[in-house]
């Protein structure tokens, strides 16, 4: 009731000029705001692979860094393990065998069982066959130890001579052999030993 | 006659794998003894422990040392066709030793004739009458004789046979062993 015993008093004095307005005592809440703050960290161990071994050859100490921060290379951890600034002289590593014995097979029986192959030398045999007319020279074929020799078979893909021996001969003496043939269509080549 | 023999060694090295195989003949080509290894395959940790001398470590310690070992009929004089052995075999086997190869020159004077092919211990060796003469190579370190002694040999021995002819043989059955 004073509120407006007080404002209708003034009112009258100033005519009713001026509108007089009452205030709220009611106050703001004040914005209360908390000390805990939520940080990002991050970890300087950081993860590093070793991809190649020029590594080890490498003089001097890594850059290392992480997120833009740099950092020694001490701080690093690699398997277990921390790089060092000299070249290691020895690594050990668990369940691993370096390659240190092979056994050689022996296959003598496989490979006595092959052929050896000739080439054609005609061009550099200066010798010749006495020759029948119409008879010609297509190759020769040498050294064979004839003695020896139990089998041939003329690869005319590739104009070599395979030859099988019997490995119980003891015959070593060698000779070549010459490949004729007579021309027309129905004459077989014919081997003559020089 | 020719109770010698001639051992040719190869080791070769293909797709990450490597192995070898030695292959002794008597003068006509027959074999006698034939060793060969499986195909090593180093794993990624081998390759990164041994780094560059893994090569070297394979085929002159472990391919070359096990066939050497094994190889019962030691033959008059080793042959390989790679000239990176050479050293290593003639280290190894401690016998006459040689590369040998085919060379596109013109025939020499005689058979036995020999010719400087430049560098030290590189010679044209016409070993037969009817072939273009052979390229063979001596360890920097091999004596005159020594030299001699494989000249000899080789031209005993192409009487009979077919010098680099071996080596064709033993690609096929090591072809033919990996089927």
């Amino acid at each position: 009731m004073a509120f407006e015993e007080i404002r209708e008093y003034f009112s009258r004095h100033v005519l009713g000029r001026v509108k007089i307005k009452s205030l709220s005592l009611r106050l703001h809440r004040p914005l209360i705001s908390t000390l805990r703050h939520n940080v990002e960290t991050y970890p300087l161990r950081t993860k590093l692979q070793i991809n190649s071994p020029e590594i080890l050859a490498m003089q001097g100490s890594l850059n290392c860094s992480s997120q833009g921060f740099r950092f020694a290379a001490q701080l690093v951890s690699v398997k277990g393990d921390r790089i060092r600034r000299y070249i290691p002289q020895e690594i050990k590593v668990k369940k691993f065998k370096l390659i240190n014995n092979i056994k050689p097979e022996n296959a003598l029986k496989k490979i006595i069982n092959y052929p050896q192959e000739r080439t054609n030398r005609l061009k550099w045999q200066r010798k010749r066959p006495a020759l029948s007319q119409g008879e010609m020279v297509l190759a020769y074929y040498g050294p064979i130890v004839e003695g020896a020799a139990i089998k041939f078979i003329l690869n005319k893909q590739r104009g070599t001579l395979l030859v099988w021996y019997n490995t119980n001969s003891r015959k070593f003496d060698a000779r070549g052999v010459f490949l004729c043939k007579k021309l027309g269509a129905n004459s077989k080549p014919e081997w003559r030993w020089l | 006659m020719a109770q010698g023999s001639l051992g040719y060694m190869t080791i070769d090295g293909a797709d990450g794998e490597i192995r070898g195989a030695s292959l002794v003949v008597d003068f006509r080509g027959v074999p006698m003894d034939f060793r060969y290894t499986d195909p090593i395959r180093p794993t990624k940790l081998e390759r990164i422990l041994y780094g560059n001398a893994l090569d070297v470590y394979l085929r002159e310690e472990l391919i070359l040392q096990s066939l050497l070992n094994a190889v019962e009929a030691r033959p008059s004089l080793w042959i390989c066709g790679d000239l990176d052995l050479l050293q290593p075999l003639r280290n190894v086997g401690k016998v006459r030793a040689a590369y040998l190869t085919h060379s596109a020159h013109a025939p020499l004077d005689s058979v036995g004739h020999t010719e400087s092919a430049g560098e030290a211990g590189s010679f044209l060796l016409q070993a037969d009458a009817i072939s273009a003469p052979l390229r063979i190579v001596f360890a920097p370190e091999s004596r005159q004789d020594e030299m001699n002694g494989a000249v000899n040999i080789l031209v005993e021995a192409a009487q009979s046979m077919e010098l680099m002819e071996p080596f064709g043989r033993i690609q096929k059955a090591l072809a033919s062993l990996v089927e």
